[in-house]
């Protein structure tokens, strides 16, 4: 008989073992003017108990027999923490923090218990928005923009002293790339220029302004040599 | 609908009745344990309170509990509930008044309650001298006044099946007589009057129609269909009753529903019946002996309903309202006014009670046909000139759109979009839900919209058990790929009155158009398991095949076995044997010349479970893919998983010699019987919830020690090496390494399932169910038994996470936001043509549909992609890029003058 007795009680019999005559109270506190209360349901253990609160906010949840009990306050437009409630065989009810890696530990709490709001659930994630700071900090425009300033930079500074100018010079005739190599300007510009200009000196002219991005400071230096020596 | 609450899905959440005042209803649930108020401006609560017991380790027996609740007819204010052996009264203000607890001796059984202006009297049966104790109570104060006893001939059961309760009034259905009791109201009058009424056969139901304090009308309903309607009348200043009969005229399934109103005169009675699909109604005022003022009304549904459940009239502000459940589950709402009855609800409750879910694809649009036909051909002319004139089809096709396009404008766009519901999009998303509901409605449901398509009644539906819950085997019989077939889906279920009978029923997914050359109404075996052919016979069509009580496999429709199964593979067939508790395998040898329809199961493995109980088994889906074989490691070597097709997770229950419950997990090979995992819990309740999916089963459970919800997850490796790259066998000597780590969950579950996609290359996420209304979507790397205690290097390359015991859920991984579902019993996910994209359906009270992205978008733009920025910044640079040279030669020029 008894055997049949608790296993009865495992069976999740809720009629035997979970109508008790005691109840948990308590409070929801939300801001005035929402109507907030009307989708907020009170869950003890996850749903054994229900509850549903009052105008004012109160809510009791009366039969409950003595046990440790999670409280939980759901409502989809505000975040409720829960409360672990514990009602011993004498009637005495203590809340506490709910703590679920040291379920032992007691970190008292007020009771009647009290659920204050902690604000509005994040449900959505912040859409990415263009910025254009975004792509200036981008490391790649960085390591873009170093070179860009090289090529405008340094023939400026060159022009201005003559003895770096020299210097350049001396260097530009050692490292005078061969000249029967085709140049890809060239190429381009025989392309994209059209056999309408058809004049020598004008042809590599018009190559370094179409493509004066892949040209390189060297090239314009040479050609600004060119330029000099005809005029 | 203006407000919902949801209580408890337990017993204690269970409504015994509702009383319905003025501002307020007062709701007994908890089979009379708990009152509670609930306003109707707003469903908030104005109070509840609960019956206080002090014994609760009673001896309860088999009997079940016991509940009536009653308002007092002479003070409407006051409600009185007997719960068993207690006895209480509230006051509609939520005052409880008194409550007192009834000695308990276990041959005395409180049947009855009956209330008076002074007394509540309960009555209750002594099994041992078959005596009727009648005690009376006071209203007051709940002191007991009196007590006496009468004769009493039904046992316990009897006389709560055959018996009803009205005023001071106990009728009682013995055979072909009513006998009326008249329980004296005053302690002046003991006498206990007993008179009969006969019926022409057997009285099967007694209905209290409407019951007043003056004057009652009860029903009779006898087994050869005869319905008879009694008024009572009560005589002047004593406490008996006069009756007689009403002369109406009845349909044998007609309901009858009894109406007052303060303007009407009398009581308007309904009477209504259902007839194919249609609603006939009869109105009338019932006078003295006779009906008068007889009005017939019909309605016409919009679809077969079966009968009618339940039926009440009312009659509000003029207006005459009929309420009515059908067998399928439908509520409606019918308006009676003098130019007819008019249908203005009608709600598909049945969608609340889903057992079952399919999707199927739509079906291809006529172009994308045609690309399937474009590379259909054989020999290398004929595949050039389909080509070529499909291709030619095509561009006529788009020219012709695009002449509809300006002629006819926005005209028929609403004609097109709805031929654009029914036919497949470029990537697959939209599909069609097939759910069969526990009444026996099956409906088909779009996904873009939610919409039902179709919907069918089956009136004679019930499902097959599985293990502890209720199951209707649903098929794809012919899949939507074979676009020149139409495809077919298939259910099978019992016969509500004779269980052994089997029904199949075959159906067009699209349309639900039956297809009668595969529906059968009864199969000449008894059906123990139902599964689907490896192959396709005739037409596309695959066939079921059933395994009968004898262990004998059938085919339906009939086709040689060979044909249906695979003959190069074994096939090996596993059954549960309920009475040992054990696992039983099968063997099927098919010869390939066989002709046989049907053949013997051969035994080949027994897994029986001894003093634990096997509550729940649960299988992977059958769309599981699994895209890469091993994991790589941080060291560059390869993990190989342990992808056994075959396994299924068993959940055992029990309690072990120190009287503590456990609860087993295994892992079984279905093929070979052998055990691959086995984990025991122990103080853990069920219902466990599991998903099984690749190499790893992740399962939840309630931690009773701890009082918090667990979950478990454990991955299965064969190691450094593959036994065998590129197939599986059940019997390779492969002994699976396991891994395994628990995690705390923050929150309940209620159902669990993994998203599913395509190809199985977007990694997982768990779509958890919780109590208070989410669905959450969680990572399947949270749950990874790999996760290290300490991360080493290799480990963060490998990009595992470090072990944290608490799985943190932030909202933002809350997928149905602001719109809460509760009681949720199950979760269906399926692939689209889009590998990132699996799509949700979460069934149970409320249902929600949605798509997730486990990997996010990485193969498909963002909404907010915006075209013609992208367009205009192109067409600038190309036109910035002409200017600017020209600009530069300009330039160029003019410095070459200087």
């Amino acid at each position: 008989m008894f055997i049949n007795a608790s296993q009865d009680s495992i069976a999740n019999n809720p009629t035997n073992e979970n109508v008790g005559s005691y109840k948990i109270e308590g409070k929801i506190t939300v801001p005035p003017g929402d109507n907030a209360l009307e989708n907020t349901r009170i869950l003890i253990d996850e749903g054994v108990y229900v509850g549903v609160p009052q105008v004012d906010g109160t809510f009791v949840i009366c039969g409950v027999p003595s046990g440790s009990y999670i409280v939980s306050v759901v409502s989809p437009l505000h975040v409720f923490e829960p409360v672990r409630v514990d009602i011993n065989a004498k009637g005495k009810i203590r809340a506490r923090k709910v703590n679920f890696i040291q379920p032992g530990e007691v970190v008292t709490m007020k009771y009647p218990l009290n659920f204050e709001t902690h604000g509005i659930p994040n449900y959505f994630q912040k859409r990415e928005v263009y910025r254009l700071t975004d792509v200036i900090m981008n490391p790649m425009f960085l390591t873009l923009l170093v070179p860009l300033a090289l090529l405008l930079i340094l023939p400026k500074i060159a022009s201005q002293d003559p003895e770096m100018q020299r210097d350049f010079q001396q260097a530009s005739n050692f490292l005078q790339p061969n000249i029967n190599t085709p140049e890809i300007g060239e190429m381009f510009a025989n392309i994209f220029g059209g056999p309408k200009k058809q004049k020598p000196t004008q042809q590599q002219i018009q190559s370094n302004a179409a493509n004066s991005g892949s040209v390189t400071a060297q090239q314009k230096r040479r050609n600004e040599a060119i330029n000099k020596r005809r005029n | 609908m203006r407000w919902r609450k949801v209580f408890e899905t337990n017993e204690y959440g269970k409504i015994d009745r509702i009383i319905w005042y003025d501002q307020e209803s007062v709701i007994i649930s908890g089979q009379g344990r708990r009152a509670r108020s609930l306003r109707y401006a707003d469903g908030l609560e104005v109070w509840q309170l609960a019956a206080t017991t002090t014994n609760t380790n009673s001896n309860q027996d088999t009997v079940a509990k016991h509940c009536q609740v009653i308002k007092n007819r002479y003070d409407p204010g006051t409600i009185h509930i007997l719960s068993d052996d207690l006895l209480w009264s509230v006051s509609s203000y939520g005052e409880m008044l008194w409550s007192i607890e009834i000695p308990i001796k276990s041959t005395l059984k409180n049947l009855f309650l009956l209330s008076t202006s002074q007394y509540v009297i309960v009555g209750s049966l002594d099994s041992n001298s078959n005596q009727l104790q009648v005690t009376y109570y006071s209203k007051q104060d709940g002191q007991q006044a009196f007590s006496s006893s009468l004769p009493w001939s039904f046992n316990a059961k009897d006389s709560l099946n055959k018996c009803s309760t009205m005023n001071n009034l106990i009728l009682c259905s013995n055979n072909e007589e009513l006998s009326i009791i008249t329980i004296p109201t005053t302690t002046d009058d003991t006498n206990v009057k007993t008179r009969h009424i006969k019926a022409s056969s057997k009285i099967e139901q007694i209905r209290i129609l409407y019951e007043s304090t003056t004057r009652s009308v009860i029903l009779i309903k006898s087994d050869n269909g005869e319905t008879k309607i009694y008024q009572f009348n009560k005589k002047e200043s004593t406490s008996e009753w006069d009756f007689n009969e009403l002369n109406i005229q009845m349909k044998s399934n007609s309901f009858i529903s009894i109406a007052t109103d303060k303007n009407l005169a009398g009581q308007q009675i309904l009477e209504a019946s259902a007839n194919d699909q249609k609603l006939n109604f009869h109105v009338s005022t019932i006078n003295e002996q006779t009906l008068t003022n007889t009005r017939s009304y019909s309605v016409e549904l919009p679809e077969n309903m079966g009968e009618i459940e339940y039926l009440a009239y009312s009659v509000v502000k003029n207006t005459q309202l009929v309420t009515l459940r059908m067998q399928d589950g439908s509520l409606l709402v019918i308006k009676l006014a003098d130019n007819g009855a008019e249908l203005i609800l009608h709600r598909d409750e049945a969608l609340s009670s889903i057992i079952s879910v399919e999707t199927f694809d739509l079906s291809l649009s006529i172009t994308q046909m045609r690309i399937e036909e474009e590379f259909g051909g054989t020999g290398m002319f004929s595949m050039f000139t389909k080509r070529i004139s499909s291709q030619v089809s095509q561009l006529i096709s788009f020219f012709l759109r695009l002449l509809d396009l300006f002629t006819h404008g926005n005209r028929n766009r609403d004609y097109l979009d709805k031929q654009a519901a029914l036919v497949r999009d470029e990537f697959n998303l939209n599909k069609i839900l097939i759910v069969v509901t526990s009444v026996g409605k099956v409906f088909g449901i779009l996904t873009q919209s939610g919409g039902i398509l179709w919907k069918n009644f089956f009136p004679n539906f019930a499902p097959f058990e599985h293990f502890n819950a209720v199951h209707v085997p649903l098929f794809h019989i012919r899949s939507a790929a074979h676009y020149t077939h139409e495809p077919l889906a298939s259910i099978v279920y019992r016969d509500r009155n004779s269980l052994h009978d089997t029904h199949i029923r075959t159906f067009n997914p699209y349309t639900g158009d039956l297809e009668n050359n595969l529906t059968t109404s009864s199969l000449p075996y008894h059906v123990k398991r139902v599964f689907l052919s490896t192959q396709a016979v005739d037409e596309f069509c695959k066939v079921l095949l059933f395994v009968d009580t004898n262990n004998k496999i059938h085919t339906y429709p009939s086709v040689p076995l060979s044909r249906a199964l695979s003959t190069t593979i074994p096939t090996y067939i596993y059954l549960f044997d309920k009475s040992e508790q054990a696992f039983v395998g099968y063997y099927l040898s098919i010869d390939e010349n066989d002709q046989k329809t049907s053949t013997n199961l051969k035994e080949v493995w027994r897994v029986s479970f001894q003093n634990e109980e096997v509550i729940n088994i649960h299988t992977r889906l059958s769309s599981d893919r699994v895209h890469s074989a091993g994991i790589v490691l941080g060291d560059r070597s390869v993990l190989y998983k342990y992808t056994n097709p075959n396994l299924i997770a068993v959940v055992t229950e029990g309690i072990d010699y120190q009287k503590v419950p456990f609860v087993n997990i295994y892992l079984l090979d279905t093929v070979t019987g052998s055990v691959k995992l086995s984990h025991t819990h122990k103080r853990v309740k069920s219902p466990v919830h599991i998903v099984l999916s690749e190499n790893w089963i992740v399962y939840t459970y309630y931690n009773q020690r701890y009082r918090r919800y667990e979950a478990v997850s454990s991955s299965l490796f064969e190691g450094e090496a593959q036994y065998n790259y590129s197939t599986f066998s059940s019997f390779d000597p492969i002994e699976p390494v396991i891994q395994s780590k628990a995690y705390i969950l923050p929150y309940g579950v209620n159902a669990i399932q993994v998203t599913t996609t395509e190809k199985g290359i977007t990694s997982r996420d768990i779509i958890m169910a919780t109590p208070n209304g989410m669905l959450i979507e969680i990572p399947w790397i949270l749950f990874d038994p790999r996760r290290p205690l300490d991360l080493t290097p290799m480990d963060r390359e490998e990009g595992l996470i470090m072990y944290t015991p608490e799985i943190m859920v932030n909202f933002e991984s809350v997928i149905n936001y602001y719109k809460y579902v509760y009681n949720i019993r199950g979760i269906h996910t399926v692939a689209t043509g889009l590998e990132s994209t699996s799509i949700v359906f979460a069934y149970g009270l409320d249902l929600f549909f949605t798509r997730v992205f486990p990997s996010r978008i990485f193969d498909q733009l963002k909404d907010d992609f915006d075209f013609m920025i992208i367009g205009w910044s192109t067409v600038a640079f190309v036109v910035g890029s002409f200017v600017a040279k020209r600009f530069a030669s300009i330039h160029q020029t003019k410095k070459a003058w200087k």
